[in-house]
């Protein structure tokens, strides 16, 4: 082995040495990262499991164990949990439904079909989701009053309102749509089948990632929703979704919050359980769409 | 007001004048270019800072003592050099012995080194404010704008250059812009001739059945087999004229008063109460007076139609051609017509539940709409014309002091800290999430998936459980402050949300908690698609991990993820929901102009106009006036941005 040999291998050595260090450092950073990350779920659990009082208290751990806030919140007689778990649930099934139809159908159309309202009616869309949506909610929530669709029957209107303007969210299946080939449509076309056969035949089998995001992400909005649902809910109880009814136990005064502090915590829990399940099982899909999305703009 | 109108005047005399006289035209742009030349250096100045700051490091290493290697640094960069240099020195000269020692020696180096970088860009400061001096007639005669005279400036003077033209580049946008809306005004009174012209001339040429159409629609089309559109089209007159007899005409009557006669208080002798006579209802007269007006024109437009399908049939019996029957038009909706099909539902529920409310708030911007005048319960709203908008600018009220507070005040006060905020939210997440990506990207870190689940829970678990929460977590009595007393770090608890500043702060910190994960996914993917071969080779000819972030990987993702970062600044200047839930707009703004409502220090335009329209003296009328303003703020931002946007600029960078 000669002096340059030597050499060569020392460097190789040296820069062996300088990766484990930075890629020890970034394994310190990560794990750090990964506890802020996890300390408020953490949290959570553990004062959904507090028994000795309901209130907020300093320390994380609970002194004495038991399920009681659970219990709390099924207990139809003391709370209406359940009712608002049933609404959030109802609602959030009726949106995914319907807002993929409607998305499908306005990103499908506007991908495939060159009609002369496209571009106005695209222009239209970018120009209106420049306004804010909560403008709009003065005036749906007095027509939806006078509808006797707010407060108890406030199920219908939420849906109605959360699926009737999804068409304007339609641009990141439009983008994936984009991207599959159109001599398929137009080889399937030449060998008879119409437009509607083309979609429901050859588009819709290649598109279900799409149809998995938009689904997921329609199922999960009705279940952070606070703006619409606290408006048409107008304050009647039974007529809130779990976001309006939760936030009132921790947001209002500090009576309700000494009240309610782990019972928040538990119902938080039972709803972040199954969104946190579906949205860690779909998380695929998910990822495709939000950079599709991010890229394309 | 006059001084107002007349400063207006001017202005459109001065542009008018400038669009036909180049001379002005040359004078305007030359004006306009002169603040730019102040703004691109005083960037200038801050970015050279920081370049000398970065330079030190190789001043201490001596990496560019050599004359080939000086002559690859950029001018600036080799005067920058220079500079430092001369001051890095200094240690060498007074103690020799420090050169037997290399770490100490660099480490000395570095510390002398920094007096002299920031002299270097100090002294730099009055050449660049020159050099954009002498490239300001340069940039209003456009004399670099084709890409190959531009690249043979330095690199300095074509960021002057660009900023520069940038500003001068103002008055041309406004006037092309009025050009173009004039134009589109002319064009569509011209379309209106055209029609007009046609329904006249059909109406001469027409087949009686034709003419009939004119007053009885779809007369024509059954008439000449075509059954379902007849009876469609008859079928919609007939509810129209319904409507407008029992309904729309009543509305529309009322329309320009919004009611004549408000609730009437009454003294009930037997009864010995007062008793309140509802009559007219301000908000139905609005609603269904503005759903009339769109019944109306979408009456004109189907009759128009009428007309045009009747001038087709009548040239189609002229050539002896079969029109469709209606088997073909419903077989034509699954197939040529689909789109009309997949398209009629979407878009009438954007119709109804966004267009028509957004028209709807805009006109009440245009009335006294608020808890005192709720339309029907206590008194009508009526027109006010523009003074809400004029008042944006001249509401003044003394609080208790006596100091004068304007609403204009308060309105710039909430609108900077929405910019300040949004600018924060995305661009913090956006850097931290790309290191996040990066690390976890990184060669040889393991359990790669293990934290992205991790960092993903905040996107899976709805943002009102870990907001709400983790307001909790920092509030007075809070589970942070605890630990922090625990630790015997601090005797007092921290008032995180108890000032404004702190208060946006912290937000702005939490935000980064909920953000980083997002830009984390969309960044992972793209940052493989990078081209490794460009690291390879910068690698090979010397480059560092800095440099190769900020010479590939920033550019890279820049260009891809410009989009993104335009929606996501968009969507922080709407964050209600971080915002109001860890805040709830909180502290309260004591400066505030007492119309402006119950508003805080970290309340965003977006926070306040919900504010405005719950509690209990809703001001409608002034939520309207601030969601227009978000309306047009977010215009102006897309458009310049979008206007920027490399990727919509060159697409060919990259590909």
């Amino acid at each position: 082995m000669n002096a340059t040999d030597s050499s060569v291998m020392k460097q190789h050595m040296g820069l062996e040495k300088q990766r484990r260090i930075s890629n020890n450092v970034i394994h310190t950073v990560l794990i750090i990262i990964s506890i802020v990350w996890l300390i408020p779920f953490v949290c959570i659990l553990l004062q959904s499991f507090r028994v000795e009082n309901t209130m907020e208290v300093g320390y994380v751990i609970p002194h004495k164990w038991g399920f009681d806030n659970y219990i709390y919140l099924f207990d139809t007689n003391k709370s209406q949990f359940l009712r608002w778990y049933l609404n959030t649930l109802i609602i959030a099934l009726f949106v995914a439904v319907f807002q993929t139809l409607i998305v499908l159908c306005m990103s499908y159309t506007l991908s495939r079909f060159r009609f002369k309202m496209r571009t106005p009616l695209m222009k239209m869309m970018l120009v209106l989701g420049l306004f804010p949506g909560m403008l709009t909610m003065i005036i749906l929530y007095t027509v939806l009053r006078d509808l006797g669709l707010t407060g108890e029957h406030s199920v219908p209107g939420l849906i109605l309102v959360y699926i009737a303007s999804s068409g304007m969210g339609y641009y990141v299946s439009k983008g994936f749509f984009d991207t599959i080939s159109r001599s398929l449509d137009e080889s399937a076309r030449i060998d008879g089948a119409n437009r509607f056969k083309v979609l429901y035949k050859i588009i819709l089998p290649l598109s279900k990632p799409i149809v998995i995001y938009t689904v997921l992400t329609a199922f999960m909005a009705p279940w952070g929703d606070y703006i619409f649902a606290s408006y048409i809910a107008h304050s009647v109880t039974v007529g809130k979704n779990v976001a309006v009814g939760l936030s009132s136990w921790i947001n209002d005064t500090d009576k309700l919050r000494a009240a309610h502090y782990t019972h928040f915590c538990a119902g938080g829990v039972l709803v972040a359980l199954p969104v946190a399940i579906i949205f860690m099982c779909l998380q695929r899909y998910y990822v495709e769409g939000v950079t599709s999305g991010a890229v394309k703009g | 007001m006059l001084t107002f109108y007349i400063c207006l005047g001017a202005v459109i005399v001065i542009f008018v004048l400038a669009a036909f006289v180049p001379d002005v035209m040359y004078a305007l742009r030359f004006l306009f270019g002169i603040p730019g030349v102040f703004v691109a250096s005083a960037v200038k100045l801050v970015t050279t800072l920081f370049h000398s700051l970065g330079l030190i490091y190789t001043v201490a290493k001596d990496e560019y003592d050599s004359e080939e290697s000086r002559a690859v640094l950029t001018r600036e960069d080799a005067s920058l050099y220079g500079g430092i240099d001369v001051l890095a020195s200094v240690p060498e000269i007074i103690v020799p012995a420090i050169k037997k020692v290399p770490r100490l020696r660099m480490t000395l180096r570095y510390a002398m080194g920094i007096p002299g970088a920031v002299l270097a860009s100090v002294l730099r400061f009055p050449a660049i404010l020159i050099n954009g001096f002498i490239l300001l007639p340069e940039a209003v005669g456009r004399k670099y704008d084709d890409a190959l005279s531009f690249l043979l400036l330095s690199r300095e003077q074509q960021f002057l250059y660009k900023w520069i033209s940038g500003f001068c580049g103002i008055p041309n946008a406004i006037i092309s812009g009025a050009k173009k809306a004039a134009l589109a005004v002319w064009h569509g009174l011209c379309a209106v001739y055209r029609n007009i012209a046609d329904i006249v001339i059909t109406a001469k040429k027409g087949s009686p059945s034709t003419l009939i159409s004119y007053v009885l629609m779809g007369y024509g089309n059954i008439a000449r087999g075509q059954i379902l559109r007849g009876v469609l089209f008859m079928l919609f007159e007939a509810v129209f004229i319904f409507y407008m007899i029992f309904a729309g005409a009543h509305w529309l009557s009322y329309l320009p008063s919004l009611g004549k006669q408000g609730p009437v208080e009454s003294y009930d002798f037997i009864a010995d109460v007062y008793t309140t006579t509802r009559h007219d209802n301000s908000f139905k007269i609005l609603l269904y007076g503005v759903l009339t007006l769109f019944f109306i024109v979408a009456f004109i437009y189907t009759w128009r139609l009428n007309i045009k399908q009747n001038k087709l049939l009548d040239e189609f019996a002229a050539a002896g051609k079969k029109a469709k029957g209606s088997k073909d038009d419903l077989r034509s909706l699954v197939d040529e017509n689909f789109h009309r099909t997949l398209l009629s539902l979407p878009t009438l529920g954007i119709l109804l539940f966004t267009v028509l409310p957004i028209f709807f708030m805009i006109l009440v911007a245009f009335t006294n709409y608020d808890n005192l005048h709720d339309g029907y319960t206590n008194a009508l709203f009526k027109w006010v014309g523009t003074s809400n908008f004029k008042q944006l600018f001249s509401w003044e009220a003394k609080d208790t002091k006596g100091t004068t507070l304007t609403f204009s005040a308060t309105f710039g006060e909430v609108l900077s800290w929405t910019l300040i905020w949004a600018f924060f939210a995305t661009f913090t997440t956006y850097f931290l999430g790309m290191l996040v990506a990066m690390a976890i990207n990184k060669k040889g870190i393991r359990f790669k998936k293990g934290w992205r689940t991790i960092l993903v829970l905040t996107i899976a678990i709805p943002q009102f459980i870990s907001l709400l929460y983790v307001s909790r977590m920092f509030a007075y009595t809070g589970i942070i402050n605890n630990f922090l007393k625990d630790l015997g770090l601090r005797k007092n608890p921290i008032d995180f949300w108890g000032t404004g500043t702190s208060a946006r702060i912290t937000a702005i910190a939490i935000n980064i908690w909920i953000g980083i994960p997002y830009v984390m996914l969309i960044t992972t993917g793209i940052l493989m698609n990078i081209p490794q071969d460009l690291y390879e080779s910068s690698r090979i000819d010397g480059a560092g991990g800095w440099q190769q972030y900020t010479k590939i990987t920033l550019p890279y993702m820049l260009f891809v993820t410009g989009p993104y970062l335009l929606t996501s600044f968009t969507g922080n200047i709407n964050n209600f929901n971080v915002i109001f839930l860890l805040t709830g707009g909180g502290p309260n703004m004591t400066t505030a102009n007492a119309s402006a409502g119950s508003i805080g220090q970290t309340d965003l335009l977006i926070t306040w106009l919900y504010k405005l329209t719950t509690g209990t003296e809703p001001k409608y009328y002034l939520a309207s006036v601030i969601g227009i303003m978000i309306f047009v703020v977010l215009a102006i931002i897309s458009l310049a941005v979008y206007r920027m946007l490399p990727s919509v600029k060159n697409e060919e960078d990259f590909q």
